[in-house]
């Protein structure tokens, strides 16, 4: 729902880096999408057009990669994905925001929450 | 003739609303004010429950309202009622409040003579997760009127919620919906969970509510 608005953060990074570089044209941006973020590529993609029209960037091939949720207990020092329970009832399984190895809910999501603009590749003239 | 240059970003654009966060945090330790964080969609009754939150609590604590929304004042409006100051934020199209928002809001209150804030978000169980907005505490509201499925289709509104409050207990059977097993699901979603029933129309539960936000008797008291 608030792509647009990451859209745009994404945009001013992006073409703020780009214009410190005297860069001509934006090839490539490379860019890590944590999934507890919740944001959809598609949409990311729409919006950055819209963003990137008339700039450097507006051919620029934007390539996503999803990151995975990590997280890691401050009782017992686990480190790793969540875990799920199956719900028979449901014929799924519910997420668990708590420690998979001793259930402790003191933990902290050391990857998956974040929206990083890694590299870009540009084009410029020495 | 043009040549191919990679450069390093490495930049996270979430981190700006954090930062911004974390310094609305510090600004209210400063000046000791708690401040909560009210999730829920539209119509579960977050408003009623800031209401009730705010007369139970009155006589103890210098309580203010923040209330965020597309548009309107209907939330303001309404929390006026209960005497305490209150700003109403329209975000125009956003989805959330952020901590920029909020931090400009903050400015405009006089935390010096305030204990407690209560900050009803906009009406989303989706985008604010993403945006902390600087608040000590996070509060989820469902209400049984939603159908039973609201806590399972939005296990990650949990992530930085302390409190769950399902509203609207007065409904429930006609509704067809198990507050048991709502809560269960919740609870099996994060076992710390602390989950409260409330009639936010009545007052029923409300007490409850404020004891699992660890409202204790204000500093000046």
């Amino acid at each position: 729902m608030h792509e647009g608005s990451i859209a745009r953060a994404i945009a001013d990074t992006v073409l703020r880096h780009a214009g410190a570089e005297g860069a001509e044209k934006i090839l490539s941006i490379e860019i890590e999408i944590g999934e507890l973020t919740f944001l959809s590529f598609d949409q990311l993609r729409f919006w950055l057009d819209m963003e990137f029209k008339d700039t450097p960037a507006k051919e620029a091939e934007i390539k996503f990669t999803s990151v995975e949720a990590m997280l890691k207990c401050d009782a017992c020092g686990f480190s790793g994905r969540p875990a799920g329970e199956m719900d028979t009832g449901l014929h799924m399984a519910l997420p668990s925001l708590s420690c998979p190895k001793c259930g402790g809910s003191r933990i902290e999501w050391i990857q998956g929450r974040d929206a990083v603009v890694r590299k870009i590749e540009i084009l410029k003239t020495d | 003739m043009p040549e191919k240059k990679e450069i390093t970003v490495e930049e996270n654009v979430l981190d700006a609303n954090r930062r911004l966060a974390l310094s609305n945090l510090d600004t209210l330790n400063r000046k000791h004010v708690r401040a909560l964080d009210i999730l829920g969609s539209i119509g579960s009754g977050k408003t009623s429950i800031v209401k009730q939150c705010i007369r139970l609590l009155k006589k103890d604590y210098r309580v203010a309202a923040i209330a965020g929304d597309l548009t309107t004042t209907i939330d303001a409006d309404r929390i006026k009622e209960e005497g305490a100051p209150v700003v109403q934020i329209n975000t125009g199209g956003q989805c959330h409040l952020d901590a920029e928002v909020i931090g400009k809001t903050l400015k405009s209150l006089d935390l010096d003579h305030l204990d407690l804030i209560l900050i009803e978000n906009v009406g989303n169980l989706i985008c604010p997760g993403s945006f902390p907005v600087g608040a000590h505490d996070r509060m989820v509201v469902v209400s049984v009127t939603e159908g039973p499925y609201m806590v399972v289709k939005h296990p990650y509104i949990f992530m930085d919620a302390s409190v769950l409050a399902i509203n609207k207990m007065d409904l429930a059977e006609i509704m067809g919906v198990d507050m048991n097993r709502l809560k269960s699901e919740a609870l099996q979603i994060k076992p710390d969970l602390k989950v409260v029933f409330t009639n936010a129309r009545t007052g029923e539960g409300i007490e409850n509510l404020v004891d699992a936000l660890n409202l204790k008797p204000p500093r000046h008291a």
